[in-house]
């Protein structure tokens, strides 16, 4: 008995959906999809990012220019201040006598000298 | 000239208490110059037994040393002077005043003999040759 001749089959690939340029396999539009979406995403937070950024170096620079402003007055005022406001150095005024008492007190030299020398000292 | 010694110890200064105390009693004993050039001399070794030894060296009674270095009037000298330099605002040592007006120590001589000659002149005396300062 003869077989019926069978015809070979050539098996051939599945045909695909005509093809992408990215040459992605069949049924993954989404991929694609997703990308561009995530693309959006980012463009939009980074312009957001970017305003915000803007405003705060606007409030920034407002601030720089108020603190500016209040050195300058400040500088204004203090040099305006007479220079006998500034306290002597230490308390002690180089133009003043002061009364030392020296009655008890260890000296040298002879009593009726005309220059008495206080020394206010320490030993260490 | 005279030079008056006035007692101005640092609170930073541990030892210094003492040995002020210890130059009051030598002080009580006649001889204050000379326990100062002991302790001048050794600045650095001013603990209690150091001040009794200088006390020795320059042959102090030292049941009378021992005795003043407990006696609180002898404290009180001390403090006296510490009160007075800082009713003037005086904080720190040295602190000269020469005929009551202060000069900012520790200076070179020359603004020494300056004030000094100012001083002279100020009260008619004659400022000597060698003391001009140009």
């Amino acid at each position: 008995m003869a077989k019926p001749k069978r015809r070979p089959q050539t098996r051939e690939a599945p045909t695909s959906p005509p093809a992408q340029h990215h040459g992605q396999p069949h049924g993954t539009p989404w991929l694609g999809l997703a990308t561009l979406v995530g693309v959006i995403a980012v463009l939009m937070i980074s312009f957001s990012n970017w305003r915000e950024i803007d405003g705060i170096e606007e409030s920034l620079n407002q601030r720089l220019s108020q603190i500016e402003n209040r050195i300058a007055q400040v500088a204004e005022k203090v040099d305006k201040l007479p220079a006998q406001a500034q306290p002597a150095r230490r308390g002690l005024d180089p133009n003043r006598v002061y009364p030392i008492k020296t009655a008890g007190a260890p000296s040298k030299g002879p009593s009726s000298a005309p220059i008495v020398v206080a020394e206010f000292s320490d030993f260490q | 000239m005279r030079l008056v010694w006035k007692h101005l110890p640092l609170d930073i200064h541990k030892d210094a208490p003492a040995a002020h105390l210890a130059s009051v009693a030598a002080q009580k004993q006649g001889k204050f110059w000379e326990y100062h050039d002991e302790l001048f001399t050794n600045q650095k070794s001013l603990k209690l037994d150091n001040l009794r030894q200088y006390a020795q060296n320059i042959g102090l009674d030292m049941e009378r040393f021992d005795a003043d270095m407990l006696n609180l009037a002898n404290k009180k000298v001390i403090d006296t002077d510490k009160s007075e330099a800082q009713s003037m605002g005086l904080t720190g040592t040295p602190g000269f005043f020469v005929n009551g007006r202060y000069l900012r120590g520790a200076k070179p001589f020359e603004d020494f003999a300056k004030l000094i000659n100012a001083e002279l002149t100020k009260l008619g005396k004659p400022v000597p040759e060698e003391a001009r300062i140009q």
